[in-house]
């Protein structure tokens, strides 16, 4: 490289730093930077309410369980309710019954 | 007191990053009201556009928000808060592979030092330059950091940061022959 050209190179490379150095926008922030900030912070509805559902989760859970139990157990007395007792006396006065009009 | 024993981080910066940990916004509005202007004024060194720092800035704190479980109170927080900058810029820089915006006003940029000493044939060259070439170039000669500093403040190993350097060193110089 001849000496003309090399110079005019490290004046070139010489204004390319002072061009880095310069490169500055010296842009401050509004006062309303820090508002704009906080309410883009705000998570989006969808993520609220699954994060509500995730914490209430265990409590749902618990009273499915305690529900179902409960439906179960009255279930259960209804159906005793209902039911007629296996009385083996009933049955032999219809028989004896019977057999007496013969 | 030795230095050693100093905490990292002074006692009110820590109860607003404890606050803002628990989802306390209106904490983390004041972190950010501490730290907007030097986060600015980094950010401001990548774009010239005010709109462009604004973005940059804004999004820098909107990752910090959502990584901030990931800091270590051992470290200040405005070196955390450092790295987060320039990692948003160098990715706002990738996204948007554009040339640099011409400097507007030469005559009276704003230090008043080296824009009229820049010939218009350099400026259009470095324009062309790439995104990654001009980020580290600008956090050298901009900044005036020596590539430990750049290592240490973006996270990048060491050796990593000197290849970029000296491949955008050389990049810059091939352009700067051929224009």
């Amino acid at each position: 490289m001849t000496t003309g050209r090399r110079e005019r190179l490290d004046e070139r490379m010489r204004e390319a730093r002072l061009y880095f150095q310069s490169h500055h926008a010296h842009a401050v922030p509004d006062a309303g930077f820090a508002a704009r900030v906080a309410a883009r912070l705000a998570p989006d509805p969808a993520g609220t309410l699954g994060w509500a559902a995730m914490r209430l989760l265990p409590a749902s859970l618990l009273l499915a369980l305690v529900l179902g139990y409960v439906s179960v157990r009255k279930a259960s007395a209804n159906e005793t309710v209902q039911t007629p007792p296996a009385d083996d006396d009933v049955i032999a006065w219809v028989l004896d019954g019977r057999e007496a009009g013969r | 007191m030795t230095a050693g024993a100093e905490p990292a981080i002074p006692a009110g910066e820590a109860a607003l990053v404890a606050a803002s940990l628990h989802g306390d916004d209106g904490a983390f509005a004041d972190l950010v009201r501490l730290h907007q202007h030097r986060v600015f004024k980094l950010a401001g060194r990548f774009f010239r556009n005010r709109a462009d720092v604004e973005d940059a800035a804004q999004e820098t704190f909107l990752r910090a928000w959502r990584k901030l479980a990931s800091y270590r109170s051992r470290a200040p927080f405005e070196h955390w808060l450092t790295r987060v900058c320039l990692n948003c810029c160098y990715a706002k820089l990738k996204a948007a592979p554009r040339p640099m915006e011409p400097m507007e006003g030469r005559a009276e940029a704003a230090d008043g030092a080296a824009s009229p000493l820049v010939s218009l044939e350099v400026e259009q060259a470095l324009g062309t330059l790439d995104a990654r070439d001009r980020f580290i170039l600008l956090l050298l000669d901009g900044e005036g950091w020596d590539v430990a500093e750049i290592a240490e403040r973006v996270g990048w190993p060491r050796t990593n940061v000197q290849v970029r350097a000296f491949r955008a060193r050389r990049r810059l110089r091939k352009l700067l022959e051929r224009s």
